[in-house]
């Protein structure tokens, strides 16, 4: 069809209601229609704009934010709908309408987030001209302060910018006002910018995090190689790959040590009367250390990445001191014992996960050993002293454990006429492993943030606009004078004005506006 | 070198010291709270003043006993429910003496410091352990530490931001211009009271975000996730949007008034939730299970 060419619209005609609505008036060609549809478009997408770059929409939008938060909070996240109604939950509908129970991934969340975020842009994109521009003053300011000075106009003028500049440190700025305008501090305009475009680039580190990141666990069993076989990925690359693939370098565990502090028990009452006894002196708390009172301090695994016969990297990786390698980064999470058991001191070793059960031959019940208790433990005294280590076991009773003690490794217990022997153990460790290209950006984000955020609230402006005029033969300082962040006060920079013209014998005296 | 024995006895000594410390502070800011409500109730000045000192002696009281549980932990105290309370009611009162140091017979907001400070300090008292217990290692981190320090102190500080605003929006219709102070306030200084509201908030909104921002990077060092949504760390953030949108209001000039006061109030409230009430009150109010919770 050619352009322009006249067609017939038997719909608008059979439903002229459209028309109303769409506000197209009657010539039905294509290039008017596409025109007004044109014209349309642009107007709402101004509209869209203009509403994007007010203060007032990201207020309604965080407002809304809040809304939704609280509603995270409210519902239990990551549990399934038969879960939550097992437990009692109620609101079943709105759960069900508005994913609450995965709340902050569902469709609504992310589409408010994503409207933060056109807001957060496109207001850092409307303020970024106004970066260039030099403060605009009025060419008048109303003065909010007059001051009489004794000495003749020009030496006054003299005086008060001297003072300005060199004694308080304000530098004069260059402005079409027919005041003289001096300012002291940073470029508060830029700082907010700043910090904007900072949170900004946060969200870029979060959207980046969403799209991209996976995590998973993995066990290190010691002196021995294992490499990190994620069991996913991340939500974009899960479009079109179920998991990533094994990673071509090997993690190797060549050391794990636990560190245990003494520690005692206080004996403080439940009792709100009995505290309050304490609190008026008529009793006193009072510690006490118990036996087995340990407390793992810390714990480390001196692991190496290894590719082949060489080593990549190699760290000791505590719990707050992850190793990082290959994109992924490595969490020491924890450890697991594995006991190794002899009954009847076979030769033979059973092996067995601390806190798993062990059926041993000879006896009904399985055995449970618990946790080993190995490595340097801290005395309270200051004495430090490698631990005998020892294991605990239970046997199964009824639907519950039957604690038998605590065993020294080498030393046994005898159930059931069968002498159960902890041989040794191996300590391997646990490993939160994880893939996030969205952190650094989002450090990024932060530190650009927090800066700029930290310089123009605690530092911010200080501008001051003056005037001389004479009256009757009296000169006056009159004077105007506005601060940004708490750096500076207007009332402590006109006292130390005040300070600073007597100083010099003009000799101030402050009249009240209006007179 | 001591030991254990000696050792236990003297740390056994020194709590004793701190629990009667911490006692004579919450008698001093509830001793507070009273004559507070006496000079609200009389509008007598004498009882305003003497409401000063109690708070004077109770921030004392408190400053000694932190120095002291310094001390004995050998670390910074706002680590366990009992230490950040303390801390945060130290810090409120602190704010309050301090950001009120120049008001003339304006003694109203004083009546919220120090109830929230005495509260905090009960419910310290009543419903958490004295106990120096070991650090978790998980807990044993400079970042961990700092989100705990900025953050109740900038709740602190947004409490005594809340008194202001409430005591403004009490007292304002009752002010008119050329009439006699009302509590202190009169058309001259009202405005000057009331942007000290703003300024607290200004001031504490850097350490509240710096305190989200040590938390996150605490919690990437240690879990692998800096954000994982549980309701500690959405509450956190839930405060910190509040007095986003007061400051962006503040800006705006048809928000600027009762409505940013309003948000002011609201994350005042917030706060009071997080550090009262516990991060699920809310849910538990509505009947809703507190089911386990999941990183994302």
């Amino acid at each position: 069809m050619r352009s322009g060419t006249p067609i017939r619209f038997t719909g608008l005609v059979q439903y002229p209601d459209l028309r109303a609505l769409t506000g197209i008036r009657m010539n039905y060609s294509v290039e008017n229609i596409r025109s007004a549809l044109t014209e349309r478009l642009y107007s709402v997408i101004k509209l869209a704009y203009l509403r994007l770059a007010s203060t007032t929409t990201a207020v309604c939008i965080l407002g809304l934010m809040c809304v939704f938060y609280l509603a995270g909070t409210v519902f239990p996240q990551g549990v399934s709908l038969t879960e939550y109604i097992n437990g009692g939950g109620g609101f079943v509908f709105l759960v069900t309408l508005f994913d609450l129970l995965d709340f902050f991934t569902s469709p609504v969340f992310l589409i408010l987030a994503f409207a933060l975020f056109l807001n957060l842009l496109v207001c850092v994109y409307e303020k970024y001209p106004s970066l260039f521009v030099k403060g605009p003053y009025p060419a008048e300011f109303t003065p909010e302060r007059s001051i009489a000075l004794t000495q003749d106009l020009k030496e006054a003028f003299e005086k008060v910018r001297e003072v300005f500049v060199k004694e308080l440190g304000f530098r004069p700025v260059e402005s079409e006002s027919r005041w003289n305008v001096v300012e002291k501090g940073l470029p508060c305009g830029l700082l907010t910018w700043l910090f904007h475009a900072g949170v900004a680039v946060c969200f870029l580190g979060f959207a980046l995090t969403y799209l991209f990141a996976y995590d998973g666990t993995m066990r290190l069993a010691p002196k021995k190689a294992s490499t990190v076989v994620p069991r996913e990925t991340g939500r974009l690359k899960s479009l079109w790959t179920a998991k990533d693939g094994p990673t071509d370098f090997h993690l190797y565990l060549e050391e794990f040590v636990t560190e245990y502090s003494e520690y005692p028990d206080l004996d403080y009452p439940e009792d709100r009367t009995a505290r309050l006894a304490i609190g008026l002196g008529w009793s006193s708390p009072s510690y006490e250390l118990r036996e087995d009172s340990l407390f793992v301090r810390d714990w480390k695994a001196r692991i190496k990445v290894i590719r082949g016969n060489n080593t990549l990297r190699e760290k000791t990786a505590e719990v707050n001191s992850p190793l990082k390698y290959g994109g992924y980064t490595f969490y020491l999470a924890g450890w697991a014992d594995f006991v190794k058991v002899s009954v009847d001191r076979n030769p033979i070793l059973l092996e067995v996960l601390s806190g798993d059960e062990i059926f041993v031959p000879g006896l009904l019940e399985p055995l449970v050993f618990g946790d080993v208790k190995s490595g340097r433990v801290y005395r309270l005294d200051g004495r430090t002293e490698d631990l005998r280590p020892f294991t605990t076991v239970k046997r199964k009773s009824g639907g519950g454990y039957e604690y038998l003690g605590k065993v020294m490794f080498g030393d046994s217990v005898t159930l059931n006429g069968r002498s159960i022997t902890p041989a040794g153990f191996e300590t391997g460790a646990v490993l939160n492993y994880r893939y996030d290209p969205g952190a650094g950006i989002l450090w990024a984000g932060g530190v650009l943030l927090l800066s700029a955020l930290a310089l123009r609230v605690f530092i911010g402006r200080a501008t001051a606009a003056y005037d001389l005029t004479e009256k009757d033969g009296i000169v006056f300082l009159n004077l105007f004078v506005s601060s940004e962040g708490l750096g500076y006060s207007p009332d402590k920079t006109v006292a130390a004005l005040t300070r600073h013209l007597t100083k010099d014998d003009i000799r101030p005296q402050e009249i009240p506006p209006g007179q | 070198m001591l030991n254990s024995d000696s050792i236990l006895s003297m740390a056994s000594y020194l709590l004793g010291i701190e629990l009667r410390l911490f006692w004579a502070s919450s008698l001093f800011y509830a001793l507070a709270l009273l004559l507070f409500i006496f000079h609200m109730v009389t509008r007598s000045n004498l009882f305003g003043k003497a409401a000063r000192t109690a708070l004077v002696a109770g921030v004392l009281a408190q400053a000694g006993l932190t120095a002291l549980r310094a001390f004995e932990a050998g670390r910074v105290p706002a680590q366990t429910l009992y230490e950040t309370l303390s801390w945060f009611a130290l810090s409120a009162a602190a704010a309050y003496l301090y950001s009120s140091r120049r008001w003339r017979n304006i003694y109203l907001p004083g009546v919220l410091v120090s109830g929230v400070s005495a509260g905090a300090c009960l419910y310290a008292l009543f419903a958490a352990s004295p106990a120096i217990e070991p650090l978790s290692p998980v807990l044993q981190s400079r970042w961990f530490e700092w989100r705990q320090i900025l953050m109740f102190f900038s709740y602190a500080v947004f409490a005594v931001s809340a008194s202001i605003e409430a005591t403004y929006l009490i007292i304002s219709p009752f002010v008119k211009k050329d009439g006699a102070p009302c509590y202190g306030l009169n058309a001259e200084n009202i405005r000057d009271f009331h942007k000290m509201a703003f300024r607290l908030v200004l001031f504490g909104y850097p350490f509240l975000t710096f305190a989200i921002f040590s938390g996150a990077v605490w919690a990437h060092n240690t879990f692998g996730r800096y954000w994982s949504w549980d309701a500690g760390q959405t509450w956190s953030m839930i405060t910190w949007t509040v007095f986003t949108v007061y400051l962006h209001a503040k800006s705006v000039p048809a928000l600027t008034g009762r409505a940013a006061s309003a948000f002011n109030i609201i994350g005042f409230v917030s706060i009071l939730a997080t550090t009262f009430l516990g991060v699920n009150w809310l849910a538990g109010l509505l009947g809703i299970p507190l089911l386990r919770i999941y990183a994302l």
